[in-house]
């Protein structure tokens, strides 16, 4: 099944802004291990990591890295 | 302190240097033994980039499977400066982008890391990627919480397999000043589309409605950006891969 037409549509599905019915036409695609959409999927997960730096990336402030060490530390795991 | 390779000055300037911030941020694996390699050597050729200091790359998934608290406070310490640049763009009240951004490590944290590594994805799956991605989606449903919009039903069964590896956004921030300068040459229209799509959390046919624009020219807009987008990446890392 040819699916060029889905090849600028990576990006959006993994961002969950895609229409559902190409999402799901997407999702067929994967259950039917297809090669290009797995390599589209994955070149789409780095050009979103890409477009995602920040210019300014903000620093932890000490409260807030004690924080979430103090959360880390209170998380329990379920059970495995 | 570790440092994302962009660093703004107070001007608001961007300044990005390759031999400052690489070595600084990134250990160098010169190959499968760990051998101290000389100056000479190391800027002989590029060295494959595997991970930034403070998160030992290849014992990671372990160490935070293994419960080590101190593996997670290093992955907490390299990435949530820029996860939390990201994310407040999104939600711009810091009290509440830090509840996103604690809560996502939080989340990996209790399953093991295996929404990332053990669910049948790369066992060398880059945790970035996921956290950048994972962060986007949790921060773009708020944002469309906050302006009144509808939650967008969001599948997402298997996005480890799709993780580029930490060698690739290894790369990728080395390169970040020259991707950056690429994607700059977007034109405008696109880029305003794009970032309405990515930072205001719009669907297409949302973005196109706050622009009074026809959703068909919109949808060409975003694609078009899109595919400019991986192309530039594709040309900018394929050819810096080449030579490792």
């Amino acid at each position: 099944m040819d699916c060029r037409y889905l090849e600028n549509s990576y990006e959006l599905f993994l961002l969950g802004a895609v229409g559902e019915t190409e999402a799901a036409r997407i999702q067929e695609h994967l259950k039917m291990d297809c090669p290009n959409c797995a390599r589209g999927l994955r070149e789409a997960a780095l050009a979103l990591f890409a477009l995602l730096q920040p210019a300014k990336p903000i620093m932890s402030t000490p409260s807030q890295r004690a924080h979430f060490l103090q959360r880390l530390k209170e998380t329990q795991r379920p059970a495995e | 302190m570790i440092l994302h390779p962009f660093q703004a000055s107070s001007a608001g300037q961007t300044h990005f240097s390759l031999a400052q911030a690489a070595p600084a941020k990134y250990k160098q694996d010169l190959g499968s033994t760990r051998r101290k390699t000389h100056s000479k050597e190391k800027s002989a050729r590029p060295a494959r980039i595997v991970g930034p200091i403070g998160v030992e790359r290849a014992e990671s998934p372990a160490r935070i499977a293994a419960n080590e608290t101190a593996a997670m406070a290093a992955l907490f310490d390299q990435w949530a400066p820029p996860l939390r640049g990201m994310i407040q763009r999104l939600i711009p009240a810091p009290d509440e982008a830090e509840v996103v951004l604690e809560n996502l490590f939080l989340r990996l944290w209790k399953n093991g890391g295996r929404e990332i590594w053990n669910e049948g994805g790369d066992p060398e799956a880059s945790p970035e990627a996921w956290l950048f991605i994972m962060a986007r989606r949790e921060a773009g449903s708020l944002r469309r919480k906050a302006l009144g919009r509808a939650s967008l039903r969001m599948p997402m069964d298997s996005l480890p397999q799709w993780l580029p590896q930490p060698h690739e956004t290894g790369l990728l921030l080395s390169r970040l000043d020259l991707i950056t300068r690429a994607l700059a040459q977007l034109p405008k229209a696109q880029r305003q589309i794009l970032d309405l799509v990515l930072y205001e959390g719009l669907t297409e046919i949302e973005a196109a409605e706050a622009l009074k624009e026809p959703p068909g020219k919109i949808r060409d807009h975003v694609r078009a950006a899109l595919s400019f987008v991986r192309q530039r990446l594709h040309t900018l890392m394929g050819t810096w891969t080449a030579d490792i």
